[in-house]
């Protein structure tokens, strides 16, 4: 499982990230790995500081130190949106869609305004060319609101559709942006277990397409079976890393974990 | 009935279109008078909704805007002697370029904050005018300035033309991938920008579109009027455009077009009150939000009328969420 | 003599920047307790004001009696406006924008009233205070500066006493911070936050009385006053006790020495300036505010 992808090439390459709020060190000289079609996972205690790397790493927090590196490119520090367009995508660990919009709206959303559209003039004048990329834009977000099985509900105003749906609707907003990394942020907070063997199945087809995946999860059984290498933080530190079945029996990691009362 | 119902509301924008066409044979000089700053409202209104009702950037500092299109307007002509549509269109490109000005605040700030800082905008702009007597002609008004075309009702003509293309427009604006950025700023700022929308630019656009039909507006003004006075670029002002947006259901452009029309001759119909209008205006408006959002949860002349008990809304546009 | 001047300047700047202080401690109230930003608290306080006009300028009531009744009353409007109207949009979770665009509403409905009910001629009444010109060494100082000072000041500890000190006014910061466990404790949210209301309204009155030797009253005065103490807020902090009353001194003697020194003429326009420079490159003013929350 980890044998093939040891030789593939780095997708994503976190060196030395670093994070102060205040005094509060949020994220402390981290390194992470990220391989081409691998499935990582980050995982950790809670208020280890999974969300912040995730932030720093799609630009929604600047970071004070350190190093993101994307397909060979520097990222670190750029505009959220530029980020984006080269190709980090993401989802949120509660729920951030836009709820007065219709599920397909939503979706549409992915195309990212300002990324090699048409002009204003265009939009208002409705020209051949404003028709056409928008029929090519549907036609896509189409294609994958079928590949994650929402295509019937697509004129549905979001706020109406089961928590559940709503998070396979992230991750198909993510999806429409055209990532080779997705960042899913704990994707099963909430589910019940025949939607969390659905959304496992979803991310396994994302995975086959090529797509690199970095989750953050709290629920072992999860990690155990999509990860192919796992991150370990504690207090914004990595701990260790590794398969999941060597980074289990880790001492260090069952401290971080039982030390706070845990499982 | 029903059938009725959903023909008057697909249609809903020609008709209206239709009826502002028929005005000047139907109506008295001075109720004309009254139907012209309504048109000429709904201009200024539209793009407010780009920008209010769209983008969710609450502006109290519009009326300034209107006061630069429509002084830069006078001041071209009179002081300068230029062409009147040379005018204009330097009129319009000036204060679209100080409208998107304004959207720098707006990379940085939110609800509140922003609101003040349009309100301080509002503020200066004034104390601009009122003092800047040798080119704005301060608190004596400015007058003197040719109009666009020779005859009040071409002006008119032009001002309905005007006002149905940029309808359109803003509608599929508003249907657009563009409209779905402005409308993500309203909801989610930071969900947008992850899923590569480029937040600081879909501002810009929603100010300097917002602007640009300002500046008209202020153009249309002054040929209405013949005669600028800082008195008519107040903060209140602001307050009572803001309530025509608000009062056009916040989404809709047939609404808003008929917002502004009705609430500018409001104070017409309702003469016996006449010092008291935006006291009836305000009055409205805070009634309107109780009921309408406390009642029903969403906004709309239609939300309001179902809560009232009647079952039609002309001014609802079909991606009314 | 310039040293004399200019104390005499900050003096006055003192007692202008005071008055701002009020009202803008109110919208910080308001907002701490529900996230609302009341554009209308500078029109409640030209409503203060002329209530005050009514019981002691025509009536012709006794002062003290007359302040007490204008402050009762303008605490009543606060918590029937809080009961009435802000709290159930609050309560069906209403878009801020458009609560926002309802104090707007409101600031404009209160001007217009009084402008119906009272006219638009500016009007003043008997200066309480005495008109004659008091003599501290080369100091000339009007008494109602003093007094302004001096009042604002006994004010400003009681209501930090109530705050701190009382079992309402820590049942009211409970509901600022923390909404719902303050309401699983048995803490009634509508009444801290109409409680809120009428605090705030409450001493924007005390702003409005107080304003009346200063500057004649008149119905738009509240609109002026509004943007200076909204500056003031954000200057010093949203949110933020201390803020909201530095943020005020500040913009006082600022606007007084700008007008002295510089134009009279440019002195708002000055205050604008300063303001967007704040919101700009301190957005949470001097005692940092949040002003955004992200992930």
């Amino acid at each position: 499982m980890v044998g093939s992808t040891n030789t593939a090439r780095e997708v994503l390459n976190v060196k030395g990230l670093t994070k102060k709020f205040g005094g509060l060190v949020a994220v402390d000289d981290l390194d992470i790995n990220v391989k081409e079609g691998q499935i990582c996972a980050l995982i950790g205690p809670n208020g280890s500081g999974k969300t912040t790397v995730l932030n720093l790493i799609t630009g929604v927090y600047k970071n004070d130190r350190g190093v993101v590196d994307f397909a060979g490119q520097h990222v670190q520090n750029l505009p959220p949106h530029t980020i984006c367009w080269k190709g980090i995508a993401r989802t949120f660990q509660n729920i951030r869609i836009l709820s007065s919009q219709t599920v397909f709206q939503n979706a549409l959303l992915g195309k990212g305004y300002g990324n090699g559209g048409v002009s204003i003039l265009q939009t208002a004048l409705n020209t051949k060319k404003y028709r056409e990329a928008t029929a090519a834009c549907t036609e896509e977000v189409d294609r994958i609101l079928e590949f994650v099985g929402l295509l019937d509900l697509k004129n549905e105003y979001a706020r109406n559709l089961p928590y559940g749906k709503q998070r396979i609707l992230e991750i198909a907003r993510a999806l429409i942006t055209g990532p080779k990394l997705l960042l899913l942020d704990e994707p099963a907070a909430g589910l019940n277990s025949q939607e969390i063997h659905a959304l496992m199945e979803l991310i396994k087809r994302i995975s086959e397409r090529g797509i690199s995946i970095l989750l953050i999860e709290h629920r072992m059984e999860i990690v155990g079976k999509l990860a192919d290498w796992v991150f370990v933080l504690n207090h914004g530190a990595k701990i260790a890393e590794g398969t999941f079945d060597k980074v289990k029996e880790d001492p260090a990691v069952i401290q971080a974990y039982l030390g706070r009362g845990g499982r | 009935m029903v059938k009725l119902f959903k023909w008057l509301k697909k249609y809903a924008l020609l008709i209206v279109m239709l009826l502002l066409l028929a005005a000047p044979s139907v109506t008295s000089q001075y109720e004309f008078y009254v139907v012209q700053r309504g048109v000429q409202n709904a201009i200024h209104v539209l793009g407010l909704l780009i920008l209010i009702g769209y983008s969710g950037m609450l502006s109290l500092g519009s009326a300034a805007l209107l006061a630069t299109g429509a002084y830069t307007y006078g001041i071209l002509l009179v002081k300068v002697g230029l062409n009147p549509w040379v005018g204009a269109a330097l009129a319009v490109a000036l204060t679209t370029f100080i409208g998107t000005g304004l959207a720098l605040p707006a990379f940085r700030l939110a609800g509140p904050f922003l609101v003040v800082t349009t309100v301080g905008f509002g503020e200066i702009v004034r104390i601009l005018i009122l003092n800047m007597e040798p080119i704005t002609g301060g608190a004596y008004g400015l007058a003197g300035f040719a109009k666009l075309l020779p005859s009040t009702r071409w002006v008119y003509y032009l001002m309905v033309a005007a006002l149905f293309l940029i309808a359109i427009a803003v509608k599929r604006i508003g249907e657009s991938r563009l409209g779905l950025a402005l409308k993500s700023l309203r909801e989610d700022e930071v969900a947008a920008e992850v899923m590569g929308v480029d937040v600081r630019r879909a501002k810009m656009v929603s100010f300097a579109l917002s602007a640009m039909l300002a500046g008209l507006s202020g153009v249309f003004l002054a040929n209405l009027t013949g005669y600028l006075s800082p008195d008519s670029f107040t903060a209140a002002e602001s307050a009572s455009y803001l309530l025509m947006v608000v009062m056009g259901g916040m989404q809709s452009v047939t609404g808003a077009i008929v917002s502004s029309i009705v609430i500018t001759s409001l104070p017409e119909v309702l003469r016996f009150l006449s010092s008291s209008r935006l006291l009836v205006y305000s009055l409205v408006l805070l009634v309107y939000l109780r009921l309408n959002w406390v009642r029903t949860g969403k906004g709309s002349l239609a939300g309001l009328m179902k809560t009232l008990g009647f079952p039609l809304g002309t001014g609802r546009a079909k991606d009314r969420s | 003599m310039t040293a004399a001047i200019l104390l005499q300047l900050v003096l006055n700047g003192l007692a202008m920047g005071i008055i701002y202080s009020l009202p803008a401690l109110g919208i910080s109230l308001i907002w701490n307790a529900s996230g609302l930003f009341n554009f209308a608290q500078g029109d409640l306080l030209t409503l203060g004001g002329y209530v005050m006009l009514s019981l002691f300028g025509k009536a012709g009531l006794p002062y003290i009696p007359s302040f007490i009744m204008t402050v009762a009353v303008m605490g009543i409007i606060g918590y029937a406006l809080s009961q009435a109207y802000f709290y159930p949009m609050l309560e069906h979770r209403v878009n801020p924008q458009i609560i926002l665009i309802g104090t707007v509403a409101f600031s404009v409905f209160i001007r217009n009233l009084v402008l119906v009910i009272w006219g638009t001629t500016p009007q003043t009444y008997k200066n309480p205070f005495g008109s004659s010109v008091l003599q501290i060494g080369e100091l000339y100082l009007m008494p109602h500066v003093i007094w302004i000072v001096a009042i604002v000041a006994v004010l400003l500890i009681t209501l930090q006493y109530f705050l701190r000190g009382t079992m309402v006014g820590t049942a009211m910061r409970a509901v600022a911070q923390r909404p719902t466990a303050s309401y699983l404790m048995g803490i009634r949210n509508d009444r801290m936050i109409a409680l809120t209301f009428m605090l705030s309204t409450a001493i924007a009155a005390v702003s409005g009385v107080l304003i009346s030797p200063i500057i004649p009253l008149t119905p738009s005065m509240g609109g002026i006053i509004a943007v200076k103490a909204m500056a003031a807020v954000l200057i010093g902090g949203l949110g933020s006790f201390s803020g909201a009353l530095l943020g005020g001194v500040a913009v006082g003697i600022a606007e007084t020495l700008f007008a002295a020194f510089v134009s009279s003429t440019y002195r708002d326009i000055f205050i604008f300036g300063v303001l967007v420079l704040f919101l700009l490159f301190r957005p949470g003013g001097i005692f940092r505010a949040s002003v955004s929350e992200k992930v």
